[in-house]
């Protein structure tokens, strides 16, 4: 019942002029119930679909149509390539080649990513506060010495960089 | 169009056999065997006792504390 009621709302003429719009580029309008039938799709993986993309035959079609029914070395090239599209929308060269919407992808991504920096810059200089008092230079360095005299990670870490005997980092 | 998948299917059977020998390969002879041939090393002139004198005169044990 709520759905009448917006048809009200909205009125007939707007629902007449979204139908005409799928009206394009192709011979024959598309209405609403011929999505329930079986339908033309131009897939990699779908090499024979299950109508022609041409539904509706100029009487010319028809005529060659027949003219198919009949030894096809009579037909000429022309010929030919018109019973194909008639049949396909784009070939499969058409149909797998590349576009440049990579480059928009990544156009965006990128922007967006300088946007999210921008932000944090911003945070980090009219937001957030001091930052707590050991990151200072002296906490670190009496922090680094605790953690060489603990002998912290002496195989691969921190305390195999430190020349002990030299008391320097090793070069 | 001709073996669309056998095509596909056997450029990525290769192709996904080939990575992951190589990136196991890599990380052999890139991350373990340095990392085993450190360890060997270390412990070849690593001795516990001197370690532990430095580590006491540096004042980090509670329970032995620097004479």
């Amino acid at each position: 019942m709520l759905a009448s009621r917006v048809f009200s709302l909205v009125g007939r003429r707007s629902i007449s002029t979204s139908l005409c719009l799928r009206a394009h580029g192709h011979a024959g309008v598309v209405k609403a119930e011929d999505f329930t039938l079986p339908g033309y799709v131009d897939r990699r993986d779908v090499p024979l679909p299950e109508v022609a993309f041409v539904r509706d035959l100029s009487a010319q079609q028809k005529a060659l149509k027949e003219k198919e029914k009949a030894s096809w070395s009579a037909l000429s090239v022309d010929e030919k390539v018109e019973l194909y599209r008639m049949k396909f929308n784009e070939t499969y060269a058409e149909m797998n080649k590349g576009t440049n919407e990579w480059k928009t992808i990544l156009g965006g991504v990128l922007f967006f990513l300088g946007l999210t920096g921008v932000i944090l810059i911003w945070q980090k200089h009219f937001m957030y506060g001091a930052i707590p008092h050991t990151f200072s230079e002296e906490w670190l360095s009496a922090q680094t010495q605790r953690m060489l005299d603990m002998r912290v990670n002496p195989v691969e870490g921190i305390s195999a960089q430190w020349d002990f005997d030299k008391n320097e980092w090793k070069k | 169009m001709r073996r669309l998948l056998a095509r596909r299917m056997k450029f990525h059977l290769l192709g996904a056999f080939l990575v992951s020998v190589g990136s196991a390969t890599l990380y052999k002879f890139g991350v373990a065997e340095p990392r085993k041939r450190a360890y060997a090393e270390f412990y070849k002139s690593y001795d516990p006792m001197k370690d532990f004198q430095a580590m006491k005169a540096a004042g980090v044990l509670e329970s032995a504390p620097p004479k």
